[in-house]
């Protein structure tokens, strides 16, 4: 293949893959303009594809629903404009509220086809008392039931865009800022908060009247509102010991508008997928600068998150799911390095396209939020976390270069040399995980001496890195003293990552106990089953193959 | 004595470390799981982590490292990363057994304006009667026989949780178990899930007109603590909080002086006999009651000279076996 069409084909699997998520409306001039919400200050662009998953389980308006919205576009800020001046009473048929969970339908009597249902429909949920029901169920019925409320009790959307005047850190609902009769509540001076008022008036008549105007209208107050934020950028408006918080400068606001348009996970996962079938045809060079290419997108999308956050993605499941990846395959590429041997940047590239898709698909909190107070130290977070969850990612490049050899086991009945090859990349892989767990473990209890008093107490966390650890040493025990072969080893791989997997999982999401409890949240526990069931049939159907051979 | 040589390659061979390995992780595996069923650390602790069979595994551990080195003698250089890894494990594993033996963990309670030196030894557990009643005082029982009739009767109870049991029969029991109670072993309060040990508390109390409780041990410590001031500072507009400090007046009894500190979430303060105290938790004022702290105090005799260093040479050693196989 050509260069140039090469390049030509990645440009356009770029644009496919943005375009999409960049829809524009007439309120698009607020996109940049910090807003207050969940503690942290945001561009409005995040705040409103935040507000409409909350919701409707997506950042976007599907197509389909547009004339149900009497939208023109998909944007979430323009339907959050548009319900803030006309209140929710305007799409009170079009279907907002996502509910999946079957037995939540059947218990409002609605329809089970379908996910999206309107505030009309979800009425008698409101008069209704809560039904039998257990689990995710309760849970999905508590929290539509809550928001519903919320929503009818507000009318319409809060938009915390407005600091106020003695203590700039609150931030006053735009609607509620200029109805104080005249005076001033904002931090901003008279002048321009008069102009404010006066061009929030003119926006709301023109959207009240759908008029032509709006977009200018709209550029009018997002210009005046970005001119009255510019004294606060970078001002800090928390100071204590150890923690100093301040108010994110424009280029911030500018990059994490832009971090929440780009599919960036989209765009990585399908480079990857690209790039595993360029290195699966053993189009080496080619797949080479494709696995490049998606590495870069990949830690674009770290390097914005650590930048955002200014601190190390690695504090929900969301951001480890990311990182655990990218950890695999900058592995992958320094065993490629120094070994020589492409398997591994194979095994990286299918990993990390699989991950990515995943957490695509899957409902994970993509928002970027605050975090615990007991996380409050970047060191520990680089050292111990960092450290602790990259163990991860070699452990999943082991498993699966694990499985690739088992299935080479399966079909050849001598040892090859790429079997051979694997047998080396799975125990280096295993190594480096395994001096990466031990060390950041090791340093965690130095954390856990710092904060909590104790270098070690059998947390659920702690006592399952330590069985991984465990597991893992008992197969590099028994493969260094011959007491097993390449395949007890490449078995050892996948066994060894399900205790890992869950350590990083089970612990936080099927256990819920123990100090680590920032990390605790809920869901998926049923396709972590799946995972398990498919790695023990896999294992079996293939010693059962093997000996029948 | 010829067995003496195989049984010390045993101890010292891959086939034992093996074994050591597979059962600690199961225990361990099991405590987690105990943990999460019963949502008590001290319950799933005195089963596994806590218990003698895991302190026994633990020497075996040591043991099995130490020979494992020894056997490598006389040592060459290639033996090195080897050597340094299960030099730092045998460092790290002693310091757990030191801090086990002569450690302290607990934790107090300072309430604003108040001062106080009670140290709650958070693991340890004790029966406490305030009751005059004649079968629990009797002279003519020993405290071991009184606590461990106590725990028996603990047990019949638990067999009877959802209410039907009989008062005389328990009581026959308790006699019963007296006469032969010097001959059991005493059971910890461990052994009990909260739901039990609340339930069979209750039963007992009802029973012997006495109030029953279990009460952890406690520790005067030298240092008189006085909390001047506890802040929470939360992420605007949100009830989530994003800092916890405290301002703290610290009497050292025996040197007579005075120290004003701040303590925050991640960041100890260190006295120098080796006392840590870390800010766990904030209570702020409600209902009336003033604001109140929970700080962590810990003191680990072995930290600097075992459990640090080892730690430094475990991770060095691994970082060379990974770079320079033996």
């Amino acid at each position: 293949m050509k260069p140039q069409n090469l390049i030509l084909g990645l440009l356009f699997i770029c644009l496919y893959c943005i375009t999409p998520s960049l829809c524009y409306g007439d309120f698009n001039a607020f996109a940049d303009t910090p807003v207050l919400y969940k503690g942290r200050y945001r561009p409005m662009e995040a705040y409103a594809r935040l507000w409409l998953y909350e919701r409707y389980h997506q950042q976007a308006i599907a197509p389909n629903d547009l004339a149900a919205f009497k939208l023109r576009s998909s944007a979430a800020l323009e339907l959050l404009w548009l319900t803030h001046f006309l209140g929710y009473q305007r799409i009170e048929n079009s279907p907002l509220y996502w509910i999946s969970h079957s037995d939540v339908k059947k218990a409002i009597g609605l329809d089970l086809q379908k996910d999206r249902f309107s505030l009309n429909e979800l009425a008698s949920m409101l008069k209704a008392p809560t039904p039998e029901l257990e689990g995710t169920a309760l849970e999905e019925w508590l929290r539509v039931k809550q928001m519903l409320e919320s929503d009818i009790r507000m009318e319409a959307p809060t938009l915390d865009m407005l600091p106020a005047k003695i203590h700039p850190e609150q931030w006053l609902d735009i609607r509620y800022a200029f109805q104080q009769g005249g005076k001033n509540p904002t931090f901003f001076h008279d002048e321009l908060f008069e102009h404010m008022r006066d061009s929030y008036i003119a926006l709301a008549a023109a959207v009240k009247e759908d008029s032509p105007e709006v977009r200018q209208k709209a550029l009018i107050l997002s210009h005046a509102l970005q001119i009255g934020y510019i004294p606060l950028e970078n001002v800090p408006y928390l100071r204590a010991i150890g923690k100093t918080l301040s108010f994110p400068s424009s280029f911030q606001l500018y990059i994490e508008r832009l971090y929440y348009q780009l599919p960036l996970i989209w765009l990585s996962a399908v480079f990857y997928i690209l790039a595993t079938a360029l290195l699966l045809f053993s189009l080496t060079r080619l797949g080479l600068t494709v696995l490049a290419i998606a590495f870069m997108v990949h830690s674009l999308l770290l390097t914005c998150r650590c930048y955002l956050l200014q601190r190390p993605p690695v504090s929900n499941m969301f951001e480890t799911a990311i990182y655990v990846p990218w950890f695999a395959v900058l592995i992958g590429t320094l065993l490629f390095i120094f070994l020589k041997n492409r398997s591994s940047l194979l095994a990286a590239s299918f990993l990390s396209a699989c991950f990515l898709v995943f957490i695509e698909i899957f409902p994970f909190n993509h928002a970027l939020d605050n975090i615990a107070p007991v996380l409050n130290s970047h060191y520990w977070l680089v050292t111990h976390v960092l450290m602790v969850v990259g163990s991860y990612g070699a452990f999943l490049l082991a498993a699966v270069l694990g499985h690739g050899y088992l299935l080479l086991h399966r079909s050849h009945k001598h040892t090859t040399q790429l079997m051979t090859s694997l047998t080396t990349l799975i125990e280096q892989s295993i190594y480096i995980g395994l001096t990466m767990l031990i060390t950041g473990t090791i340093l965690g209890g130095v954390w856990a001496a710092e904060s909590w008093g104790r270098f070690w107490d059998w947390d659920p966390k702690e006592s399952w890195a330590f069985a991984t650890v465990c597991v893992y040493l008992v197969f590099i025990h028994a493969f260094r003293c011959h007491k097993i072969t390449s395949f007890g080893l490449a078995v050892g791989s996948i066994v060894g990552f399900i205790a890992a997997s869950f350590t990083w999982y089970g612990v936080n999401y099927i256990l819920g106990t123990g100090l680590h409890s920032y990390g605790f949240g809920q869901g998926g526990e049923s396709l972590y089953y799946g995972f398990l069931v498919a790695e023990a049939f896999f294992l079996i159907t293939l010693q059962v193959l093997i000996k029948c051979r | 004595m010829k067995f003496l040589i195989p049984a010390y390659h045993f101890l010292g061979g891959a086939v034992f470390a093996i074994i050591l390995i597979t059962v600690t992780a199961v225990g361990v595996i099991a405590g987690t799981i105990i943990e999460s069923k019963t949502g008590s650390h001290h319950f799933a602790a005195a089963w596994t982590y806590g218990n003698n069979w895991f302190i026994l595994l633990l020497w075996l551990f040591f043991l099995n490292i130490l020979f494992a080195t020894l056997r490598r003698w006389p040592f060459r250089k290639h033996h090195i990363p080897f050597i340094i890894t299960h030099l730092g494990l045998l460092m790290l594993l002693g310091g757990c057994l030191v801090k086990s033996y002569f450690g302290i963990q607990g934790h107090m309670l300072l309430v604003k304006g108040s001062d106080n030196n009670l140290l709650i030894l958070t693991d340890s557990v004790a029966l406490n009667s305030e009751s005059q009643d004649k079968l629990l005082n009797s002279s003519w029982v020993s405290d071991r026989a009184r606590q461990t009739a106590l725990w028996m009767a603990l047990v019949l109870c638990n067999k009877n949780l959802d209410g039907n049991f009989d008062a005389k029969e328990m009581e026959s029991f308790i006699l019963l178990i007296y006469n032969v109670v010097e001959l059991l072993p005493p059971l910890s309060a461990s052994h009990f899930t909260p739901r039990q040990h609340a339930a069979a508390l209750l039963t007992l109390s009802r029973l012997y007109d006495a109030n029953l409780t279990y009460q952890p041990h406690t520790l005067q410590l030298p240092y008189q603590l006085h909390l001047e001031e506890a802040m929470i500072l939360h992420y605007p507009e949100t009830s989530q909080p994003c800092h916890f400090e405290a301002d703290m007046l610290v009497a050292d009894d025996r040197t007579g002086s005075v120290m004003k500190t701040t303590v925050t979430m991640n960041n100890v303060l260190e006295m120098w006999d080796g006392y840590r105290f870390y800010l766990s938790e904030i209570t702020k004022a409600r209902n009336g009651s003033p604001d109140s702290i929970t700080l962590i105090v810990n003191r680990d005799p072995a930290k600097y000279f075992l459990t640090y260093p080892g730690a430094i040479i475990l991770t060095l050693g691994i970082l060379l076996l990974f770079w320079k196989r033996p």
